[in-house]
């Protein structure tokens, strides 16, 4: 799609979203009255801050009226592909198995399968790493860096 | 003074903070030298793992990832043609030229001597205006510093992107995100939607990852897995011998305008947004304006390398200026090395400089410590680091996904932090596809709560008048600076950044 006619979307959802939240603000921050020691509420930056970004979105969408706007032979695309559909499909299954599987388990299956699907078909290399890294990553935080990783419902390994 | 550089030495001379920097070096050269992977990227995911090192180890770590990065990325920008960091695009220019003339080696070691000299150069200055500069603005007080945060918020927002809109829209942004969670000066929930996760407001760690990281790996798949394999193609072979090296001659010839770029690096680096890839731009077309040889310059000369490499590395250690004695973040680098400051629980600011000078000295002596590092590191590993240029992504990807994630979780332990990766993520992907600047968001995210504050802290002082800003002489110099820089920065947009391009 032509850049002044994205340029132009995005300003318009800005706006929206600054409407948006300028509604919801006495819904999402408590009305206190001003008391002169603690000086503006609480709600007073996040309220000049949506002014800001409602004032400049509009500025975007009037920029993208102008001559200098139209006349850039740009293009915009998210290019959205196979690849990205599947690895948001893989970080889904990680986030609702981490706590299942545990970081261990979890991770071998991970590694395991970007590895082939970027491509990797060296075999035992791709087995060796899918449980070398994560096994070193487990060790480095939980044993050096004191993180707590989940361990799952597995507790066999 | 004495005491302090001692008890600063104290800290420094640790095993730990020696092994740290080491590491946050080897890595940096690791990761600059593999294309698409910048030394932001590193630093960002490195992060969290300084969480429970002391604070010169944690910082040290992430200072030398910045500094071995910076110098790497010139390494497959010479072998490969292609910058393994932004900031060495104009490295291209003449070192893969000199590459392809059979001087592969020797331009490597122009190259490493030129990002020693001008980082060296870079942290000597960064330790010697540091103090003074901090003892200046120990004099400020709420007023000023909202309006030095809000002239570094336009400029960045206005410089780091091809857009002055599109910069301030992004730095608004960044604005409102930071005030999700407590409110800095009451304590009421703002904009949690009665989530308990959001109440802490959005972790910078988990943002910052997804943002410089995630994106990162989005953005590479674009292309799709084809552009995930070994890039082995127009690589040149390096001969390692002792006759193919850099002689003191070589450097002592390029020493000259070494130093004139890496001045170049240091005024660049010391004002806010603009960054090591326009830095190195600058002092490689000045180079070849003074040069007596300028026909050379593109076709493969030492000067025009050397002026390259010293223009970005002597950004390394100004950009810390604004950092370490205003807390205001330059670029994006700094912006995750404020990051690590604060989970050290340091403020960076003039107050650092009087309450912990010990440990700023131990900072200053484990920046130095680094920059040797890197020139020995960077002199021996050129064999392995030249392996590591066409490194299979198809490996690196995976692993670093699941670094960002672990560091994410680890940041908080909590699952709800990888939302905030996933979603920084692909905030992080829209914005660059679209042309927005990253750092202002995340520059604006950081240093919010700081405007916020200082903003209302004013309003206290002035009983709500807003001339309090204009009526204080450094603030009135800060706001007209700021009205000067917006007409400077709409006057000349484009067109100079054009001009330097050429």
């Amino acid at each position: 799609m032509k850049a002044y006619l994205v340029e132009r979307y995005i300003g318009i959802f800005l706006c929206i979203m600054a409407i948006l939240i300028y509604i919801n603000i006495p819904s999402q921050i408590a009305h206190i009255p001003r008391v002169r020691t603690l000086g503006e509420r609480p709600s007073f930056f996040p309220t000049v801050t949506v002014f800001l970004l409602f004032f400049l979105s509009i500025l975007l969408i009037i920029y993208t009226f102008t001559g200098a706007a139209k006349g850039k032979n740009k293009y915009y695309s998210l290019n959205i592909n196979y690849e990205m559909i599947v690895l948001a499909i893989v970080l889904t299954l990680y986030y609702t198995l981490f706590f299942r599987l545990g970081f261990f388990l979890n991770s071998v299956w991970f590694l395991f399968f970007l590895m082939y699907f970027f491509g990797y078909r060296k075999w035992p290399v791709l087995i060796a790493l899918s449980l070398l890294i994560p096994y070193g990553i487990q060790y480095f935080f939980m044993e050096i860096a004191n993180f707590y990783l989940p361990k799952g419902k597995f507790l066999w390994w | 003074m004495l005491s302090e550089i001692l008890t600063g030495f104290q800290y420094f001379i640790q095993l730990d903070v020696l092994i740290a920097i080491s590491i946050g070096v080897l890595g940096g050269l690791f990761v600059g030298a593999i294309p698409g992977l910048t030394a932001t990227m590193a630093v960002a995911i490195l992060l969290p793992v300084t969480f429970g090192m002391s604070p010169i180890a944690g910082l040290g770590l992430l200072i030398g990832v910045y500094k071995g990065g910076i110098h790497a990325g010139s390494i497959t920008a010479i072998l490969i043609h292609t910058p393994g960091t932004p900031a060495a695009a104009a490295t291209v220019l003449d070192g893969y030229p000199l590459a392809k003339q059979g001087k592969a080696l020797k331009a490597l070691d122009i190259d490493l001597y030129s990002s020693f000299t001008a980082s060296l150069i870079s942290s000597l200055v960064l330790i010697t205006v540091a103090f003074p500069i901090a003892s200046i603005a120990l004099r400020f007080s709420a007023p000023e510093y909202f309006s030095i945060t809000f002239f570094a918020l336009t400029i960045i927002g206005g410089v780091s992107g091809n857009s002055l809109l599109k910069g301030l829209i992004s730095g608004t942004i960044g604005l409102l995100l930071s005030v999700i969670g407590l409110d800095p000066m009451i304590g009421v929930p703002r904009f949690t939607f009665g989530s308990i996760a959001l109440t802490r407001g959005i972790s910078f760690i988990p943002l910052l990852i997804g943002m410089y990281a995630f994106s990162e790996i989005l953005i590479q798949l674009r292309e799709g897995r084809k552009n995930l394999a070994t890039q082995e193609e127009g690589k040149i072979e390096l001969k390692i011998t002792k006759s193919e090296r850099a002689t003191f001659k070589d450097f002592l010839d390029v020493l000259p305008t070494i130093i004139r770029s890496a001045f170049y690096g240091v005024g660049i680096g010391s004002l806010p947004g603009i960054g090591p890839a326009i830095a190195s731009f600058l002092a490689y077309s000045q180079a070849r304006k003074r040069s007596k040889n300028p026909e050379k310059y593109g076709n493969g000369s030492f000067e025009g390398l050397a002026a390259a490499e010293a223009g970005n590395n002597g950004v390394t250690g100004a950009t810390l200026i604004p950092l370490l004695t205003l807390g205001i973040p330059g670029d994006t680098v700094t912006a995750v090395i404020l990051g690590g400051l604060l989970i050290q629980g340091l403020r960076p600011g003039a107050r650092l400089f009087r309450d912990n000078a010990d440990m700023v000295y131990g900072l200053f002596m484990a920046i130095i410590l680094a920059v040797i590092l890197m020139l020995i590191f960077g002199y021996f590993l050129i064999p392995i680091l030249n392996k590591v240029v066409t490194m299979s992504k198809s490996i690196l990807f995976p692993s670093i996904l699941l670094l960002c994630m672990v560091g994410s979780y680890g940041s908080a332990q909590s699952s709800f932090e990888l939302l905030v990766l996933f979603g920084g993520g692909i905030l992080g992907y829209i914005m660059r596809v679209y042309e927005f600047p990253l750092a202002p968001i995340n520059i604006a995210f950081l240093i919010g709560p700081m405007v916020e504050e200082n903003f209302r802290r004013s309003l206290v002082f002035s009983d709500g008048s807003p001339l309090i800003f204009v009526t204080r002489p450094i603030s009135l110099f800060f706001v007209v600076l700021t009205f000067l820089s917006i007409y400077y920065i709409i006057r000349n947009k484009g067109a100079k950044q054009e001009e330097l391009l050429d």
